[in-house]
C-alpha cells in the first residue's frame, strides 16, 4: 500500500532530519569545551546517511526501487582543533596554546537551516500523500 | 505514421479464475485486515504513551504512528459502510 509506504519512508526521513539537528546542536553546544571523553577538545561529529531498501519488499521491481533513508554511522570531522593563545587556561599547553574544538558557529548554523528545512518538506511529503489518500477514500461519494 | 483503429475484436473482458470456497477466502483477508489495523491502533497507541508518560521517542514517530492508523481504519471503516451497503440493497431485492 503505496499511502503507508511514503509514510514509512517519510518517517525514516525525519528521523534522519531530527539526527541531523541534534548533532548540529551537540557541535554547537560543544563549541568551547576543551576536553572530552576520548581526551583533547571536542571533535565535531557529521551523520553518514545511507539508502536502504523497505524491509520486506521482495515484491515488484518499483517496489524496490523506493529507498528509505537511515543513519548508517556518525563520522569524526579530522580537521584540526582551532589553537589560540592563552596560558591561563588549566588545559593550555607548556607554549600557553589551547586547543579549542574544531567547530564553526557559521556552519553549524547553516547546517542547522538546511536540516530545519530538509524535515520541513518531508513533512510536506507525508501531508501529500495523506491528503491523495484521503481524496482516494473519497472517490465513490 | 499509421494511426491503427482500435480494435475491439481483441479485446476480451478479464479472465476470473473460479475461486474454491471463495466465501471463507474473502473473511479470512478480512480478518486480518482488521487485525492488522488493530494492531496499528496498537503501535499508535504504545508510541503515545511512550512519548507521554514515559518521555521517551520522538513526536513525528508518535505521529506518523498515529497517521498509519487512522489510514488503516478508515479504510477498514470504508470497506465495511460499503459492505452493509450492498447487503441492504440485496436485502431490498426482495420486496
Amino acid at each position: 500500500m503505496s499511502f503507508f509506504t511514503s509514510l514509512k519512508v517519510s518517517g525514516s526521513a525525519l528521523q534522519a532530519e531530527r539526527l541531523r539537528v541534534d548533532l548540529a546542536s551537540a557541535n554547537l553546544a560543544n563549541a568551547n569545551s576543551t576536553r572530552s571523553p576520548e581526551g583533547g577538545p571536542y571533535r565535531r561529529r557529521d551523520p553518514v546517511l545511507q539508502a536502504i531498501p523497505l524491509p520486506g519488499s521482495f515484491g515488484s521491481e518499483l517496489s524496490r526501487a523506493v529507498r528509505m533513508v537511515n543513519v548508517q554511522r556518525i563520522v569524526i570531522d579530522p580537521r584540526p582543533p582551532r589553537e589560540v593563545f592563552n596560558p591561563s587556561h588549566p588545559d593550555a599547553d607548556e607554549q600557553g596554546i589551547l586547543r579549542l574544538p574544531n567547530v564553526q558557529a557559521v556552519e553549524e548554523t547553516v547546517n542547522l537551516m538546511n536540516a530545519s528545512r530538509s524535515y520541513e518538506a518531508n513533512l510536506a511529503a507525508i501531508r501529500m500523500s495523506r491528503e491523495m489518500a484521503e481524496r482516494a477514500l473519497r472517490m465513490g461519494k | 505514421m499509421a494511426i491503427n483503429p482500435i480494435e475491439a475484436g481483441k479485446l476480451s473482458a478479464p479472465q476470473t479464475k473460479p475461486s474454491e470456497g471463495g466465501g471463507a477466502h474473502f473473511a479470512e483477508a478480512l480478518t486480518q485486515f482488521m487485525l492488522e489495523v488493530n494492531s496499528d491502533q496498537i503501535k499508535a497507541g504504545n508510541q503515545m504513551k511512550q512519548l507521554l508518560v514515559e518521555g521517551e521517542g520522538s513526536i513525528h514517530e508518535a505521529m506518523v504512528a498515529m497517521n498509519t492508523a487512522e489510514g488503516s481504519f478508515r479504510l477498514l471503516m470504508e470497506m465495511r459502510n460499503r459492505l452493509v451497503a450492498g447487503i441492504t440493497q440485496l436485502l431490498q431485492t426482495r420486496g
